[in-house]
């Protein structure tokens, strides 16, 4: 478990504050995630699919589930001091990142401002649709196409990467 | 919900929008449908968003909070019933058994045949088993099978048949189940629509055997209604 979190805890933690805006939240999801993998380690497969993909979801739930216990919290704003850390410079990887956070924040900067947003209100805000939809004050069904749309220009944008 | 509906869905789905209502909807129509391969593909899209978080060095407390936590805390495997990984395949398990049954000869050619017919070859292991200790459990629900349930060691051979892909953030999990309590066996993936896995399980504690899907890396208790099932 120590290689796994040293492997990947970079990229975990920087999810991680991404989504919740501070500290000490973005350290408990991390330790909670890392601690729930080390407990099923005996139930996962991690056959089904890259072991970095696999702990970026368990601790993208997790925080989603910080984001939502936040009853009525106002949409956060991304801190302007976050230290980041240049990904070229990622020596720890004996996993495959063919796909890096580069090319996908390049294919998120060409979608449309109103699909990147709901993205981003999706993804790293933990929003439901319906509440998409009400904070911004559109259809339904105009966030639900939007989120397709952007997906499917995802998809498109990063189709010669190995997702 | 219909193909129509899913569809319209299907954004929002993949990308965690739902609310759990519709989430499990969601869910129950892509475990029974196979129109909608493009999901998949939507699924590993929305995941690859977390690589355009920046990386962050976190605190060095929290390693070594973390292996604080996990020198303090037990795995799972040492308080509930193990899985274990299949080491042999199923035609494996079977080509074993038949050769301590002396019955080894022109297994290899028959192999296919007697995955297949699991249930008829049963009988006849059975007649020349003395213990009758060798079960067939029928799996019946959207996805079918059968479970070999070998009572001397405890532990069953499952074999489901038509088993979609899930996305990575779901499992299809196993249940021994008592009454209506369930214990988690473990969790399986298909290989080519089919799931082969071997798992501890006494007849003397379960008296059914379920499989639902859930989330990763699988849930203490199912809560989803199960997509195969089988009674002993």
């Amino acid at each position: 478990m120590e290689a796994l979190y040293d492997l990947l805890s970079r990229r975990a933690f920087g999810l991680a504050y991404r989504m919740l805006g501070e500290t000490q939240s973005a350290e408990d999801v991390v330790q909670d995630s890392f601690l729930s993998i080390w407990r099923a380690a005996d139930r996962i497969d991690l056959s089904r699919g890259r072991l970095q993909s696999y702990v970026l979801t368990v601790v993208h739930r997790r925080a989603i589930d910080v984001l939502r216990s936040r009853k009525g919290s106002a949409t956060k704003e991304l801190p302007e001091d976050m230290p980041l850390v240049d990904e070229r410079a990622d020596v720890a990887g004996t996993v495959a990142r063919e796909l890096d956070g580069e090319a996908v924040r390049g294919a998120l900067d060409v979608l449309p401002e109103e699909q990147r947003r709901v993205v981003d209100m999706a993804y790293f805000q933990g929003l439901t649709h319906v509440e998409i939809a009400d904070g911004l004050g559109v259809p339904l069904g105009t966030v639900k196409s939007r989120l397709r749309l952007a997906l499917d220009k995802l998809r498109v944008s990063l189709s010669g990467y190995s997702l | 919900m219909n193909c129509e509906e899913f569809e319209e869905l299907s954004g929002a789905y993949a990308i965690g929008a739902l609310p759990d209502d519709e989430r499990l909807d969601a869910d129950g129509h892509l475990a029974s449908c196979e129109k909608h391969p493009e999901v998949a593909e939507l699924f590993a899209v929305a995941n690859s968003l977390a690589l355009a978080a920046p990386e962050m060095e976190p605190p060095v407390r929290l390693k070594a909070r973390l292996m604080e936590a996990i020198a303090e805390s037990e795995p799972v495997q040492q308080r509930s019933a193990p899985i274990r990984t299949p080491r042999r395949s199923l035609g494996e398990i079977i080509s074993g058994w038949f050769r301590n049954a002396r019955l080894g000869y022109g297994l290899a050619a028959a192999m296919t045949v007697l995955v297949v017919g699991l249930l008829a070859w049963n009988v006849s292991l059975q007649s020349e088993d003395d213990s009758g200790s060798t079960f067939v459990i029928q799996m019946t629900g959207q996805i079918g099978g059968e479970v070999v349930y070998e009572a001397d060691q405890k532990v069953v051979f499952m074999k489901l048949q038509g088993v979609d892909q899930l996305p990575p953030d779901k499992v299809y999990e196993v249940w021994g189940l008592d009454d209506g309590r369930a214990t988690a066996l473990g969790v399986v993936a298909p290989t080519n629509g089919e799931v082969k896995a071997a798992m501890e399980f006494d007849a003397d504690t379960y008296d059914a055997i379920a499989v639902t899907i859930e989330q990763a890396p699988g849930v203490d208790q199912p809560t989803t209604d199960p997509i195969s099932f089988g009674e002993l």
